[in-house]
Order: C-alpha cells, then structure tokens, then sequence
C-alpha cells in the first residue's frame, strides 16, 4: 500500500484540532515532540488505497523563531519533509492567515490550503474566490466547514493528487531592495548544505533569525557578516529593523492578494457572538459571569464525582475483602494490596474529577470563552509578571491540580510556562480545601479559611512576581486572538479528552503505584514513623507540630485528604482538636496548602516540563511551605493564638 | 517598541499603515480588544500604549 505524510499546519482557533480530529478519530497517538515538553499528537487514516499518516503541527502564528511551537513546526516540515503539508485558513480573517501561508510556501513543500469555517464567512458577507486564490497561489484551495466534515475528502483528494502529479512551489518576491538581497545571500550560499531551502534561509537570515544564524555561522561565517551587512542597508533604506521591513512587506503582498480574491458586502449587524461579548468582557458581569461559569463547573463536576468516588469507595472496601481473604495478609499480599488500591485511587480521581474537568476545559476553549478569561485577568496576572493566559490553569487548579498544570501548555514560552505552573500547584485544589475546611474551618471558622485562602493567593502572586524576576528572559506581552464563539464539536472535544486522559494515566499510573507501595512498605516495616521521628526537627521543633505529622505529611503525598483520614485513624476519633491545638491546625492547613503537590500532581508536572523541572518544583516548594508553616505559627503565638 | 512584540504583531497582520478600531478595554488596566482585517485581538495596555494611530 502506499502511503503518505500530511502535516497539518495553521494558527490557533482555526478548527485544526477538528480537522485533525475528523480525519484520524481514535487513531491517534499523542505524545511529546523529541526532547521537547510540547505535545505531539500523530494519526492515520485510509483514503483511496493510500495509508495516511497525520501530524498535526503545534499552533502557531508565524513560521519566525518566537516559539518552541514555531521552531518545532519548521523544523519538522524542513527536515521531515511530509509529502504534503495541510494549511488550514480561517475564511474569517483571510488576510491575517496568509500572512502564515506566505511563510509555509517559503519552506517550498508541496502545499493544499483549506478555507476553513466559509459558512461563517459568508453568514459574515465575505465572499471569497477559491480559484483565483488557487492560481494566486499555485497550491490547490479547498473551502471547508471542518465541524460539519464538509471539504475534507476533496482536501484528501487534492493531497493524493499532489503526490501523484508533483507540486511546484510558487516565489513570491519581496521589493526590489528586499529582493536583490535575498538573490545576493542566495548566491553565497551557494553549495551550503541544509535540509531548508536556500532562498528560505537566505530570508531567514535578512530576518536576523537566532537559529538560522547559528546554523550559518557555524559553517560559513563570511555568509553571516554579508547578511548583517545586507541588513544594515535594509534598515537604511526602510528606517526599520529588517525584521520587520520585511514582515511588513509580506502584509503589503498579502493585501494584495486579498483585494483580488475577497468581496465584502455591506456593513453588518452585530452579531449574536458580539453582544454577548458586550456582557462577557463587561467589569463587572464579566466577573460575574466567569465566576458562575467555573463555579458552576466546579459545583457540577464535584457533585456528580462525590457519587462517584462513593462506588470507588465500595469497590475498594470489598475487592480488599476478597484480597486478602485469598493472599493472606502476609507482607507481600499487604504490598499487592497496595498497588491495587493505588491504582483504583488513580481512576477514582481520574474518572471523577480530571476527565470531566478537562473535558469542559476544552468545551470552554472550542467554544471560544477562554480567551474573554484571558481578557478579564489579564491586570491581574500581570501583578505576577505572567499575561492574561495564566489565568485560566490557576482557576482550573482550585479544582484540580492535574488538568490545571497540562492546561498551561497554552502559555507561549518556557519561562511563561515554568511561572505559571509553579503558582497553580501552589493553588489549593479540592482535596486540600477539604483538609483546610477539616481543621481550620471546622475549629477556626470560615472567617479564618477565607483569610488562609486570601493570604495563599498573595504567596502565589508574590511567588509569581519573584519568578519572574529570578528566570532569565523578558516577560512576554499579552498579544492574543479574541476568536468568535463557535459552535463546539462535541467529536473532537470527546475524542481529545479521551487520548489526553489515557495518556495521562500511562504516565501516573507507575508513578502512584511505586509510591503507594513504598509508603505502605514504609509503614509495615516501621520505618515510616522512624522517618517521621527523623523530620522532628522541622515538623516538631520548627513548625511546632505533633511529632506524627511526618507521617501525615508523607501520607499526603499519595492524596491531600489522607492527611486527615490518617490523622483521624491515628487518633481513633476525628476529634482533631483532642490532638491539635487552634494555632497546630492553621500551621498544618498552611504546610498542607504549600507542600510537595500530590503525586498525580507531580506526573503532570513530569509530562509538562520533564522529571528535572518536576523535581525541582517539588522541592521548592517543601521548602516553601516549611518557611510560611514555621513563620505563621510563630507570628499566631505573638498574636496570642496558642 | 520591544522588537519581538513589533514582530509578533506584523504577523497578525498589524503593521505601519494598518486600520485598526478599538473595540474595547479591559477593566482595571486590563488588555485592549481591536479589530484588524476581520479579526479581533487582545493587545497587553503597556504594548498597546505604545502603538501610535493617525485618528
């Protein structure tokens, strides 16, 4: 059979997740791109006796280093060079789009461009001549309603006809003091070796690109110092960084080409998607309005989880039974035990609490809410040097840490990423508000929760604020789409939750296990409380609490509210203030809030930012909370709570 | 103006010449919403002071 290598490229909100989504169904993989912390999501497909493989390339706006997404992208299609690569076009907004179809024909692989969403473009008066575009462009156009699968097959068919026929790519040429010096480089590189096209680096280099500099310089130097002097003379000439002559020429070649192919009638009304916005982005039904969005969320999903979790519960009491009615309780039969009950523990979170979570994530964002989350927010995260964006894993974490830290892919850059998630994991999920509500509310009152609550969103700005300052790099400025609400696709939402969730367990599911069992062989064999007896400096002497509290602490690590089943087993009674004085149980809310996230928490982390970035994390933040746990108890003292 | 946001902002599309309408702005110092060629974007205010328009 023959087979084929698509790669689908194009902007964010665009519908290529639907695409994507439509085309492959469940025949996906998804998984991380070599050695990067971006995700790679790959499928197949039958079409025409051809076997089809699909990768879809990582959101992007532009085909200039800015990004991981963007290098990845170019990367991928220069050196894995897929037979075809897939632009998807949003029919909306043409001229904006082909501003990154410029760029993709510059890489000079065979192209099929798809008009996507041109049902909304025409609901919109905008009329758009495929055909013209096609010869404009030398690469077939293919118009698509991706959420109702309209054009996919022609844009299937256009791919198979590609590779049959052979594509040529078209030039398009830049102005003549641009041009002649592109032409120039080209020729002194002359012989270079590389898996991109001369003319593309060529213009990559006018266009002072980091990575391809550094390719060049490392084999032709000469070539590198006629290119910064070419691009001394464009700045003379045009007044502006070369960079951004040249960007501003291919907008100019760009509205060009729109002008022969889009007709837009008459002025419109505003649509229903607009005056929603009118009380979407409102200050304050805004506010309101995005509170009783995630509340809602949070109130639903916890309410149906908490039946849930019920029948997980029962599971779990009687599959013990029959364990060790069958194994004995012998040493090894209490460690099978455990590895058992750690992963039933995983699915009783996953299924309950994650998936839903991360299914109505992406509703949100398919939808095109989040974005207006992102406007509200925006004054406040900057307050942490984080943009708008942040936002949105931080509300998710008051839920759940896990699809809070995998929803932070969203931020553009490393650094963006690294301070976002360290204050969501600093966020207190669910579990830890039902420690803090165990203790502090239940013996303190709401007033004192409320305040735990107000000052752990101060820390986590703070933290925010200082790790901005500490990474290297310049805060990135918020410059985002405000996408039209769409229609969601319910398909596409399903089928991502789905990949995404098992994904997920894969990753955790050895993870909890070997944590699970090692606590528990930990416990049988004592060496647990020798443990915690070792901590007695920090946990007694310094955060002034019962020298059990290791024990607890290292229970917690598996699930935040075994810190307060354990204590209640430990006690016999769930009288905590039999064991705990006032000032002991703010101090152990506090320590609970700020320590080591949990461990499904931490296998998020591993996905998203590697087992280095994961650990260190983690360890910062036992530090973290062993600093504001000591400090508060003694500041309360001063305050006259004992 | 920082050159990276110069140069994010070309490939929206927002260039030197561009027509550009303030759809709104956020509460608090919050982004800036405008349309460009169809399409709405959010404009963080500190960069969005910095795009100078002809009325």
């Amino acid at each position: 059979m023959k087979e084929i290598t698509i790669a689908l490229a194009g902007q964010a909100n665009v519908g290529k997740s639907v695409i994507f989504n439509n085309l492959t169904g469940l025949h996906q993989h998804i998984g991380n791109w070599p050695g990067k912390t971006v995700e790679k999501a790959e499928g197949t497909l039958f079409y025409k006796g051809y076997f089809i493989n699909v990768i879809d390339l990582p959101g992007i706006y532009s085909l200039t280093h800015f990004s991981l997404e963007e290098l990845i992208a170019r990367e991928y299609i220069a050196e894995e060079k897929p037979d075809v690569v897939v632009n998807i076009v949003d029919a909306t907004a043409l001229e904006r789009h082909l501003i990154f179809t410029l760029q993709l024909l510059e890489l000079e692989r065979p192209l099929v461009i798809a008009v996507n969403m041109i049902d909304l473009a025409e609901k919109r008066g905008i009329k758009i001549n495929s055909q013209k575009l096609e010869e404009i462009l030398g690469a077939p156009v293919v118009p698509t309603i991706a959420i109702r699968g309209k054009g996919l097959t022609e844009v299937l068919d256009k791919v198979i006809e590609l590779t049959e026929k052979g594509y040529s790519p078209k030039r398009f040429e830049y102005g003549r003091e641009i041009e002649d010096r592109i032409r120039k480089l080209e020729d002194a590189l002359e012989g270079f070796e590389s898996p991109y096209p001369r003319r593309w680096i060529a213009i990559k280099l006018l266009e002072k690109d980091e990575e391809v500099m550094k390719l060049v310089e490392r084999e032709n130097p000469e070539v590198l110092e006629l290119a910064k002097k070419l691009s001394a003379e464009i700045e003379e000439i045009h007044g502006h960084d070369s960079s951004i002559a040249i960007a501003n020429e291919r907008v100019g070649i760009v509205r060009q080409i729109v002008e022969k192919v889009v007709e837009i009638a008459e002025e419109r009304k505003p649509s229903l998607g607009e005056r929603f916005d009118e009380i979407a982005t409102h200050k304050v039904f805004g506010y309101l309005l995005m509170v009783i969005i995630f509340a809602g969320m949070f109130l639903t999903v916890f309410g149906i989880g908490d039946y849930i979790v019920g029948f997980f519960d029962e599971l779990t009491e009687s599959l013990s039974e029959t364990w060790f009615a069958y194994f004995g309780s012998g040493i090894l039969s209490e460690l099978g035990w455990a590895a058992v009950e750690s992963f039933i523990a995983l699915l009783g979170i996953v299924i309950p609490y994650i998936a839903p979570l991360y299914f109505l994530l992406f509703l949100l964002e398919n939808w095109g809410y989040l974005a207006r989350v992102s406007f509200l927010l925006d004054n406040v995260m900057h307050k942490a040097g984080v943009h708008g964006k942040a936002g949105i894993p931080m509300i998710l974490g008051f839920g759940c840490n896990v699809p809070a830290c995998l929803s932070a892919r969203i931020m553009e850059t490393w650094r963006e990423k690294v301070i976002t998630i360290l204050m969501t994991t600093l966020i207190p999920c669910s579990a830890v508000t039902v420690v803090v509500m165990g203790l502090t509310g239940r013996y303190l009152g709401v007033f004192w929760v409320t305040g735990l609550y107000l000052f752990t969103l101060l820390m986590v700005l703070l933290v925010g604020r200082l790790t901005s300052k500490i990474l290297p790099g310049k805060p990135v400025e918020l410059i985002m789409e405000m996408p039209s609400y769409k229609t969601p696709n319910l398909k596409t939402i399903l089928i991502m939750t789905w990949l995404r969730i098992r994904q997920f367990i894969y990753i955790a599911m050895p993870l909890v296990i070997l944590a699970g069992v090692f606590i528990k062989f930990m416990d049988l064999t004592g060496v647990l409380s020798v443990v915690s007896d070792l901590m007695s400096p920090i946990t007694v002497e310094w955060l002034m609490l019962p020298k059990e509290t290791g024990m607890l602490l290292i229970f917690g690590v598996l699930r935040k509210e075994l810190i307060l089943l354990t204590l209640a087993s430990l006690l016999g009674t769930t009288d905590f203030s039999a064991a705990l004085t006032p000032n002991q149980m703010v101090t152990l809310s506090l320590v609970t809030i700020f320590y080591i996230p949990c461990i499904a928490t931490i296998a998020a982390l591993v996905r998203e930012m590697g087992a280095k970035g994961a650990t260190l994390i983690t360890v910062a933040e036992i530090l973290l909370a062993i600093l504001i746990g000591g400090v508060a108890s003694r500041l309360l003292l001063i305050l006259g709570i004992t | 103006m920082a050159h990276g946001a110069e140069k994010r902002l070309a490939d929206l599309g927002i260039v030197v010449g561009s027509r550009i309408r303030v759809v709104r702005k956020a509460p608090f110092g919050g982004p800036i919403e405008v349309e460009v060629a169809g399409s709405r974007f959010l404009i963080g205010r500190r960069l969005a002071e910095r795009i100078i328009v002809e009325v």
